[in-house]
């Protein structure tokens, strides 16, 4: 089923999504003429597989819980805030506050995302294939970050737990965070989450970083 | 302006302040009816039903030393007065739902509470203490916080996002720093707050800044009532002394009182001490509100008190000849043209 988000407005679309999703008929829903928009699918609660064709804007996917999303194009900043389930992939780039304050779920970005990405993370799952900008992880809590390619300055400040994979290097680390060898049983974890976020790896080259415990 | 300019505006804002109360008591022209409410709501929309019967907010944790059962006296007074408080849902668990005031969801701009959070409130206040109106002056690599709302526009987008996930049934405020209010509050009245808080730095002592906050609070007034919209709730949380200043702050155009900063400005000394508690200190602010007015003492019942509390106030404003919370400002202006002639005084601008 296609919708085509031109003609509506953000709170417009979302309610119509809510209703779509809610019809026993829908099995998926294509969402053509993405141009940016802004607030695009808040708070959506429904499994079923959601495409949108096209770049979007600033606090798509706010607080989304069980949606199955895929964004081809680019997403701007706060993309997947505060998400508490599901799965968001974007095929493109991420602006600022990718995934920042998620709880629960997944959302994976195939190219780079910028500043604050995963930010006061509370337990979601965030996968960078590229790089990442200044201050990814600030004040995580929780969860895990994956960095497919380097970090920004200061990466993991004020982070008080979760785990960050990083791949390449970081422009400068937080004091307080310190590699941990990965067993085994680490790496396996790595690989089904990058599976998950559609991306093959043994996880060999990543380095693990964690809070230093006392 | 000029310095000599500077000193008379100044002087002039200062005689205000202290005339304003003393203009002649209208006394014999009130009808003997009932004190009128001086209600107000924060609301802009017709699902929004918020309404403040009394202009007294506090905010969590009302002082750093509060103990739970202090806090649940607190909420209790506010909640027999009227009043509202800014708290997180969680703080309040142990408030019996009996004497829970109407809340107010305290939400940093840069930050993203749990949904429940935002979904249980009565109103929810975004604080936008860097408010990057002109993004250009904040420097971030001094910030504590890395800043995810680095302009306007996407303060008015947050906003909207916060509407969105509570249905638009909840009031979304603003509070910004006092400092700009001239280019603050047009622009947070154009991406339709439905109420601001001023918020007062912390740390400056009461006496200099009464100036500037009374200042700001006429400038807010004076922005809100060009943008057409005079009524807009503006919530002050400015540093107060007494009774007295808190009807002033209400003449110059507040429509509410944000009462933890007189607990933490008013009587630092004492706090230090810890002599007093913080309803010990509102026993204080009314005792000294009835002292100005001649109006016997409330009795030792605390929940007498802050109804008295209450009744004074609107004392003080029908001794000014207002006699709705909503009249305020065009009172005001009789008001200010009073105690100009009074004191001999040139009106600013003219």
């Amino acid at each position: 089923m296609n919708l085509d988000i031109r003609q509506l407005g953000s709170v417009e679309f979302n309610r119509q999504i809510q209703i779509l999703t809610e019809k026993p008929d829908v099995s998926a829903i294509e969402v053509v003429g993405c141009d940016g928009q802004d607030l695009v699918g808040l708070t959506l609660n429904s499994p079923i597989p959601l495409r949108f064709q096209g770049s979007l804007g600033d606090y798509c996917f706010a607080a989304s819980q069980r949606a199955m999303i895929e964004v081809h194009g680019d997403i701007g900043s706060a993309a997947a805030l505060g998400i508490r389930g599901g799965a968001i992939v974007v095929r493109g780039n991420a602006a600022d506050s990718f995934g920042a304050f998620g709880k629960s779920g997944l959302a994976s970005v195939y190219g780079r995302a910028g500043d604050r990405c995963a930010v006061g993370l509370r337990g979601a799952e965030i996968v960078v294939r590229g790089n990442v900008g200044a201050d990814a992880g600030f004040f995580m809590h929780d969860g895990t970050l994956v960095i497919g390619g380097s970090a920004g300055t200061s990466l993991g400040a004020q982070m008080v737990g979760g785990t960050i994979f990083l791949r390449g290097e970081a422009a400068s680390v937080a004091e307080h965070l310190h590699v941990v060898r990965m067993k085994e049983s680490d790496r396996f974890q790595l690989s089904l989450l990058m599976l998950k976020a559609g991306i093959k790896s043994t996880g060999v080259e990543f380095r693990m970083y964690r809070v230093a415990r006392s | 302006m000029s310095d000599s300019d500077s000193i008379q505006r100044t002087t002039f804002i200062d005689t205000l302040l202290d005339e304003l109360i003393l203009l002649p008591p209208a006394v014999e022209s009130l009808p003997p009816t009932r004190v009128p409410s001086p209600s107000f709501t924060l609301g802009s929309r017709p699902q929004h039903r918020f309404t403040l019967r009394s202009p007294f907010v506090s905010r969590y944790p009302i002082t750093r030393s509060a103990k739970p059962e202090r806090i649940e006296q607190v909420c209790q007074w506010l909640h027999d007065v009227g009043g509202a408080i800014v708290s997180p849902a969680e703080a309040l668990a142990h408030i019996p739902v009996a004497s829970a005031p109407m809340r107010i969801a305290p939400m940093f701009v840069d930050h993203w509470p749990e949904l429940v959070e935002l979904e249980s409130a009565d109103a929810i206040e975004l604080q936008w203490l860097a408010s990057a109106s002109d993004s250009n002056q904040i420097d971030e690599s001094t910030l504590a916080w890395p800043l995810e709302i680095t302009s306007s526009a996407m303060l008015a987008k947050k906003m909207e996002l916060v509407r969105q996930i509570t249905d638009d049934q909840v009031p979304v405020g603003v509070a910004v720093p006092i400092g700009r209010v001239q280019r603050d509050i047009p622009f947070l009245i154009k991406i339709g707050v439905d109420f601001i808080t001023l918020i007062m730095p912390r740390g400056l002592a009461i006496t200099s800044p009464r100036h500037g906050q009374a200042l700001a609070i006429m400038g807010a007034r004076k922005c809100a009532t060009e943008a057409h919209q005079p009524l807009k709730p503006i919530l002050c949380n400015a540093a107060f002394r007494n009774g007295e200043d808190c009807a002033k702050l209400l003449g110059l155009g507040a429509s509410g009182l944000l009462v933890d900063d007189w607990f933490d400005h008013a009587h630092p000394e004492r706090k230090a001490a810890r002599e007093v508690s913080n309803y010990h200190l509102l026993d204080e602010l009314s005792r000294s509100i009835a002292r100005s007015l001649d109006v016997p003492e409330a009795n030792d019942s605390r929940s007498d008190q802050a109804t008295q509390l209450k009744e004074e106030l609107v004392a003080v404003l029908k001794r000014c000849g207002i006699q709705h919370m909503v009249h305020l400002h065009t009172a005001l202006a009789a008001a200010t043209q009073n105690a100009a002639v009074q004191t001999g005084l040139p009106l600013i601008g003219r």
